[in-house]
């Protein structure tokens, strides 16, 4: 915008109007030099496009999708078990893995292997034979005793 | 002295929402990760933001620099931007100022020629080629001016003079009472007068010694 504005002169003029002039001119040199009208020149449109893409947000749809479905819990739980192709979460795949790690943990309660019956019948003495006590520190002597003397020499 | 321009924040679209309206609605659909909004927000902001910056520093390059740091500051604060706090347009004018600011002021005592040299470069053989280089000498020699004044007082004549703001519209930007704007910017007038009166004595008698 070359701005005919600038020329304008304040009113009132008084002995100081030479200097005055020369500060309006100054001012409109100045001004003459930056359009605000004019478009962003491409490059730096482009410039500027991609750092708003880097650090726009990611869309609300895609960050409603990864969440819990409306429906509650019950309804959310029912989509991790839906194939992902019709909007489940998991899948069939994934929810086999899960039931497997459910059956292992299981068996692990009611058979576990030698180098592990140490380690939880320690801390379950611990925190079975004295109800009021359930420091750290009591709870970590018989780990370190299983780890100790059982897990890592196996 | 009238305001030269406007903000252009005060007129109502067809759908009764204010041009501040909309800025604000496209910088919450930015925030939202739509892709779109960004671009609808530079067209719409950015012209000014450059010309802001081209104006205080006479520079393209300082310029384009100022306008994509002053822009990166909104996106990031996009997510946290609450509506009816500021309108965009003041919030990014107040941001490009600042920006502008201190480039000006790191300018001091660097040779003129180095820190203020690039002008309107009317190309060669044209018409008006000495005048366009007197109005980059003038324009080179206010800068030199404007860094040398107190912050404040420099913001409040740049706002008022190469962006043509109202008082109100300073104070918005400048989070001050109209009445300090309108004091900042007659010190500042009176200080860039006497700056550019002793420049123009100088010269004088450097002509004169030739």
């Amino acid at each position: 915008m070359t701005d005919e504005r600038a020329t304008s002169v304040p009113a009132g003029r008084g002995p100081e109007t030479e200097a005055g002039d020369a500060l309006e001119s100054a001012f409109a040199a100045a001004r003459a030099q930056g359009d605000p009208a004019a478009p962003l020149p491409a490059g730096l449109m482009a410039r500027l496009l991609a750092e708003a893409g880097a650090e726009r947000p990611p869309a609300a749809a895609a960050v409603a999708g990864a969440s819990a479905p409306a429906g509650g819990i019950t309804a959310w739980l029912g989509s991790l078990f839906r194939p992902a192709d019709r909007g489940g979460g998991l899948g069939w795949g994934a929810a086999g893995g899960i039931a497997a790690c459910g059956l292992a943990g299981l068996w692990l309660g009611y058979a576990p292997p030698p180098a592990l019956e140490g380690l939880t019948g320690g801390v379950a003495a611990t925190v079975f034979a004295d109800g009021d006590a359930l420091a750290t520190s009591e709870l970590l002597a018989p780990l370190d005793g299983g780890l100790d003397g059982g897990l890592w020499d196996v | 002295m009238e305001p030269h321009q406007t903000t252009g924040e005060m007129g109502q679209g067809a759908d009764g929402r204010s041009a501040s309206d909309r800025d604000a609605d496209l910088l919450a659909a930015y925030a939202a990760g739509e892709a779109h909004a960004a671009r609808a927000l530079l067209e719409r902001l950015g012209p000014r933001v450059l010309a802001l910056a081209t104006r205080m520093l006479g520079d393209r390059a300082e310029a384009e620099d100022v306008t994509q740091e002053a822009m990166l500051r909104l996106w990031r604060q996009a997510p946290r931007w609450r509506d009816g706090e500021a309108k965009v347009s003041t919030w990014l004018t107040r941001v490009a100022l600042n920006l502008a600011t201190d480039r000006l002021r790191r300018r001091r005592g660097v040779p003129l020629d180095t820190a203020f040299g690039e002008g309107a470069e009317p190309a060669d053989g044209r018409p008006g080629v000495e005048a366009g280089l007197r109005a980059a000498e003038r324009a080179a020699a206010l800068r030199t001016a404007l860094a040398e004044l107190p912050e404040r007082q420099a913001q409040a004549v740049a706002l008022r003079h190469l962006e043509g703001l109202s008082n109100p519209e300073i104070a918005a930007v400048m989070a001050l009472s109209v009445e300090a704007v309108e004091s900042l910017t007659a010190r500042g007038r009176r200080a860039l007068a006497a700056r550019l009166g002793e420049r123009r004595g100088a010269l004088t008698l450097e002509d004169g010694d030739d």
